[in-house]
């Protein structure tokens, strides 16, 4: 264990940046959270982040969100879909889910990723009441550039206007329960796939060093269900800091998150519906994100449903 | 014609008596050079040749008669202008030969005398006696005139003409003469020359030739007119060379009737050669036109291009007519001696002669085969035995039928072993010495160089005029191609400007090429020009031009241009001259612009000078295309911080509306030429209306114009592409272009989690898809904003990032 947590740090501070497929954030509950959520990654928006943390999920788990990046920017059609699918195997055996995320803009690009990700609790150290989970992802990425007048001719076109390539994503959660802490690491994208048309187009391998903690009531504020995640992420030699906190409210019915990053301020809502013949538990979240360099924007804003099934 | 020769004798005799003169012949006693003839000393021969010719030359005591050749040495008694003639031609080849300068000296008093001594009509008498200034001969006629012409235009092209010694006035006035004995003849034969103009007074009573009549003008001689085509041919090409090109199709014109009226009229059907001579309507006269002698190979001796019979037949001709093939051994027989033959007489054929062998050997020395080969082999095989006695002293013929005077110098013309006769001392000819030097030169070319086509096709030129000149380069270049019917001769282009009226000539020398492809480069002084007018001439040999433009002049507009050399402190550059208005066009480079020394050109440039095509079918000036354009090289340079270019636009008339448009002058913008995609993209600018320029910065150099946009919408400010490979320069879409970028404006690009990646300020107008670090950035999706300096609300729009 002590190892694998050396091997991840060294990782993290050694391995090179470079070029796409950047995390514009997946899912709303996170980005409501500022996209601090590698330390948490406890439900379907969890894979991408840290496919180490899906291992939390003890329900079958599917969530839809789209959103509109930028919205009020005349001349700014960026949207992005993400659909997380969560399959808890047992104690024994671990956790699957299944991701599949797009981010286009209409008439000019569009991106696509594709992944399975598999996460398991490793051991329990009763002693100290540790646990420690890893996980991994395989990712497909592709992206796609449109044709028009311009790129017709353009030779950086001549051999087709897509690329893809695979990847993989690997995670580690290490959780006090005790404490309500939890670390984690993360690192994305480690064999840095090209996926240059022309000249090499690197997605940088991106690591992520995260820590959250939980309670069940906040001093002093008196907020319940209180989570707060902070990530330092790395990617292409760019160090963010990014911080996120959620409280559960009336009877953890309604979420309220809040976050930050350094472009963007965002802040997020939820609210949990209960099927009580079926079990099955409707969730309903709402993020808005508000960039913090860019003008005359009315925000990104991120709408998703998810179902966890009894 | 030297049974004409002696007639002159007889008649110069009997008009000196006539007239009360006394004839007397003033022969010189010096000694005579030794004469070796030997073939293994051509140039000993050419030389004692040369010598008794400048022997024969009359000097300043004559006054009217200095430099003529007299036939024999002493008084100038007995000048023939077509014998002096061939004598110039035999000093100059002499010359070219041996380099003696007494020899041009001599040919250059000859042509003097010739100059001085020619009628009003531009004719020679064919006879002056100096020492009484008699013209001897009434009669003026075609062979004097060609003959003299030939040999002013040999001099010429020595290069000898000079203010003391000029001969192309003399020459043409002699060709108007040749050309009058051809529209003066009567009769039907067209194209031939008669025989020239007799007089019916002396010189000395008549001393202009204005009552003289063309009287014996009916009758056509084949050396008349041998030398009228050779005449008039020369002067072709010598009023082409001189630039006289409507003297030169008039002389193309008399050259090719002449070819015509001689092979129509003058061949003889019956044999291989020709009639001697023909009446005015070119029909054969009884007791003449056959008679075999010289003249009925003469076209063939003067490389007349008439249509050929076949020459091996003339060469045969000649042996059996004329040479001497079997011998007896009684008498020397002067075995391969051409004869003397008066077509008058059949018994002076007896008459073996150096000058008339040396004639038929400048005939048979074009001819191929055995047959010319074995006759002038002969033939100079019997001068050179005879000349130095060896075959007389071993036969009986007495001495004295040595041919070269030892005493007196110069060869006599014949002897007669038959009737055991030689000729008198003075039945000797200058043009004897002259045509034995061009034996010994090898042949003679009459027409060496001069081209014999005489079409009258004009040439023609194919040239794609040229818009205008920078004046930077310098250099205006003229190309095209030039095709003709005859050999062309000369190619020149004709320029001036506004700034220097005074007009110039370059030219090239085709070389002869009948198709020719040109480039004349003028380099004028361009530096306060506006507009370089041109003309392209080309002139073939017979005189046939062609003028483009037809009238006047090309004009190419001067291109306003600067060069300057700046390094990373920047500065300015300005177009010289400007506006009326104050207005200059110029470029200014802030401090930090450019990493390196950097040459910049600036150029005001036409449409055509960049390979700009305007829109096809109708456009409007202004709108579809710039009313003005302005290069800026080198093509594709980028400036670290934008530069400030000015331009200016034409509104002369001070009226804001810009001339030749509809266009409010305060409309226009500056926009630059996509080479990439053929498009005029917006750039943007301030319009100064007291001033008549738009400013605006640019970060790249390109084509710029000055066109209106119309109203700007926010598209107008956004880049066209809306892709870019940055990473791959190849000018497919290797920056994003925004318009309308002013100095105060700012662009801001943002990745798609909102960090703002790149700020271009100061009016930069194109990203180059770096980050704020210099590094490219990662593929993908990214946000523009631009700030319009005033508005509140930025422009945004999607770029999107490839590799």
């Amino acid at each position: 264990m002590k190892k694998l947590t050396l091997s991840f740090i060294v990782l993290f501070i050694s391995l090179p940046a470079a070029a796409a497929f950047k995390d514009a954030g997946w899912g709303a509950r996170p980005l409501g959270m500022g996209g601090a959520f590698t330390a948490v990654a406890n439900d379907a928006n969890g894979p991408l982040f840290n496919p180490a943390g899906i291992d939390q999920v003890t329900h079958k788990e599917a969530t839809f969100m789209s959103s509109k990046l930028f919205t009020g920017l005349e001349g700014v059609e960026i949207g992005q879909n993400y659909f997380g699918y969560i399959h808890p195997l047992g104690r024994q055996l671990g956790t699957l889910g299944i991701v599949w995320s797009s981010l286009y803009a209409p008439g000019y690009y569009r991106e696509d990723t594709g992944s399975i990700s598999y996460g398991k609790y490793i051991e329990s150290l009763s002693s100290s009441k540790i646990n420690v989970s890893m996980g991994a992802s395989m990712r497909y990425l592709r992206h796609e550039y449109s044709l028009d007048q311009y790129t017709s001719r353009d030779p950086v076109f001549a051999n087709g206007y897509s690329a893809a390539a695979m990847t993989a994503d690997f995670g580690a959660l290490v959780a006090l329960p005790k404490m309500g802490l939890s670390f984690a690491f993360a690192s994305k994208c480690v064999n840095s796939p090209d996926v240059g048309l022309k000249t090499p187009d690197v997605v940088p391998n991106e690591n992520v060093a995260a820590v959250a903690y939980y309670t069940n009531m906040l001093p002093y504020v008196k907020l319940p269900n209180f989570t707060i995640d902070a990530d330092v992420v790395n990617r292409d030699n760019i160090t963010d800091v990014r911080i996120g906190v959620e409280t559960w409210l009336m009877n953890g019915k309604f979420a309220i998150r809040a976050g930050e990053r350094p472009q963007e301020i965002s802040m997020g809502l939820g609210y949990e519906l209960g099927f009580k013949k079926s079990a099955t538990v409707l969730v309903i979240d709402y993020a808005f994100g508000w960039p913090l360099q860019m003008e005359q924007t009315t925000g990104t804003h991120r709408m998703a449903v998810t179902v966890r099934f009894p | 014609m030297i049974k004409t020769r002696v007639l002159f004798i007889a008649l110069l005799l009997a008009a000196a008596g006539t007239l009360g003169y006394t004839v007397t012949v003033v022969v010189t006693t010096q000694a005579t050079a030794f004469v070796n003839f030997s073939s293994n000393a051509p140039n000993n021969a050419i030389v004692t040749e040369a010598n008794y010719i400048l022997k024969c030359q009359a000097d300043n005591t004559f006054s009217t008669g200095a430099g003529a050749f007299n036939d024999v040495a002493g008084a100038p008694t007995w000048v023939v202008p077509r014998e002096n003639g061939t004598a110039v031609i035999g000093l100059i080849e002499a010359f070219i030969e041996t380099g003696t300068f007494a020899y041009r000296t001599g040919a250059l008093q000859c042509l003097d005398y010739l100059k001085n001594r020619q009628e009003a009509d531009g004719g020679w008498s064919k006879w002056y006696d100096e020492t009484t200034h008699v013209r001897v001969d009434s009669a003026t006629s075609p062979s004097e005139a060609g003959s003299v012409i030939m040999a002013m235009y040999k001099a010429s092209k020595m290069g000898w003409e000079d203010s003391s010694h000029q001969y192309y006035a003399s020459a043409k006035l002699a060709g108007g003469f040749i050309m009058a004995c051809i529209t003066n003849k009567p009769g039907t034969a067209n194209g031939l020359a008669g025989a020239g103009k007799e007089y019916t007074v002396s010189y000395s009573s008549a001393p202009t030739d204005a009552r003289g009549a063309y009287k014996w003008s009916d009758w056509s001689w084949v050396s008349d007119n041998s030398y009228a085509y050779l005449g008039l041919i020369t002067l072709r090409d010598w009023a082409v060379s001189t630039g006289d090109y409507a003297f030169a199709r008039t002389c193309n014109q008399f050259v090719a009737g002449i070819l015509t009226g001689m092979n129509t009229y003058l061949k003889n059907p019956s044999n291989a050669v020709w009639y001697r001579v023909v009446d005015g309507n070119g029909v054969k006269i009884d007791g003449y036109s056959e008679k075999i002698d010289a003249l009925c190979y003469y076209p063939q001796k003067y490389d007349i291009p008439v249509t050929q019979y076949a020459q091996q037949n003339i060469a045969q001709w000649m042996v059996d007519n004329l040479q001497v093939t079997t011998a007896t051994t009684t008498v020397h027989q002067g075995y391969g001696a051409f004869m003397w033959v008066d077509a008058g007489s059949e018994t002076v054929k007896q008459r073996r002669s150096q000058g008339f062998s040396e004639e038929a050997w400048l005939a048979l020395v074009d001819i191929p085969g055995q047959t010319a080969l074995d006759a002038r082999t002969r033939a100079k095989n019997w001068w050179l035995d005879y000349n130095n006695a060896n075959d007389i002293q071993t036969s009986s013929a007495p001495v004295s039928y040595q041919l070269w005077d030892v005493v007196k110098g110069g060869i006599l013309d014949w002897y007669d072993p038959i009737a055991n006769a030689v000729a008198q001392w003075w039945e000797r000819f200058i043009d004897t010495s002259a045509n034995c030097i061009l034996v010994y030169r090898g042949g003679y070319d009459y027409t060496a160089g001069i081209p014999q086509t005489t079409t009258t096709v004009s040439p023609q030129i194919a040239h794609t005029p040229i818009v205008s000149v920078s004046p930077i380069t310098g250099v205006l270049t003229a190309t095209g191609t030039i095709t003709a019917s005859a050999p062309l001769r000369a190619v020149s282009m004709t320029y001036y400007s506004n700034a220097v009226p005074a007009p110039a000539t370059v030219s090239s020398a085709p070389g002869g090429a009948t198709t020719y492809h040109f480039s004349l480069s003028a380099s004028p002084d361009l530096s306060t020009a506006t507009t370089f007018y041109y003309s392209l001439h080309a002139v073939d040999a017979a005189g046939n031009e062609i003028r483009a433009p037809a009238d006047g002049y090309y004009a190419a507009q001067v291109a306003r241009a600067a060069q300057a050399t700046f390094n990373a402190s920047g500065g300015q550059l300005a177009l010289p001259g400007g506006n009326a208005f104050g207005g200059v066009a110029s470029i200014s480079i802030p401090l930090g612009a450019l990493d390196s020394n950097q040459t910049i050109t600036f150029l005001e440039v036409k449409p055509e000078d960049v390979g700009i095509n305007p829109p096809t079918g109708k456009y409007t000036l202004g709108v579809d295309m710039p009313v003005v354009m302005y290069q800026f090289l080198p093509e594709g340079l980028t400036f670290a911080r934008p530069a400030t270019i000015t331009l200016l636009y034409p509104d002369d008339n001070n009226d804001n509306i810009v001339d030749g448009t509809t266009i409010d002058a305060s409309q226009l913008s500056i926009l630059w030429w996509n080479e990439t995609y053929q498009q005029w993209d917006y750039v943007g600018g301030v319009v100064d209306t007291i001033h008549k320029t738009i400013t605006c910065p640019i970060t790249h150099f390109s084509v710029y114009g000055v066109g209106f946009k119309g109203p700007l919408t926010d598209n107008d400010y956004r880049p066209k592409e809306k892709i870019i490979t940055p990473a791959t320069i190849d000018n497919y879409n290797d920056f994003a272009n925004f318009g309308g970028i002013g100095i105060d404006d700012s662009i801001y690009i943002y990745d798609v989690t909102g960090r703002r990646v790149r700020e271009l300020q100061q009016g930069t107008s194109r990203w180059d898809g770096k980050d704020q670090d210099g590094r490219i950035v990662e593929s993908g999706i990214y946000i523009y904003q631009i700030k319009i300096h005033g508005k509140n609300k930025p422009i945004s729009g999607t770029i999107v990032v490839a590799k």
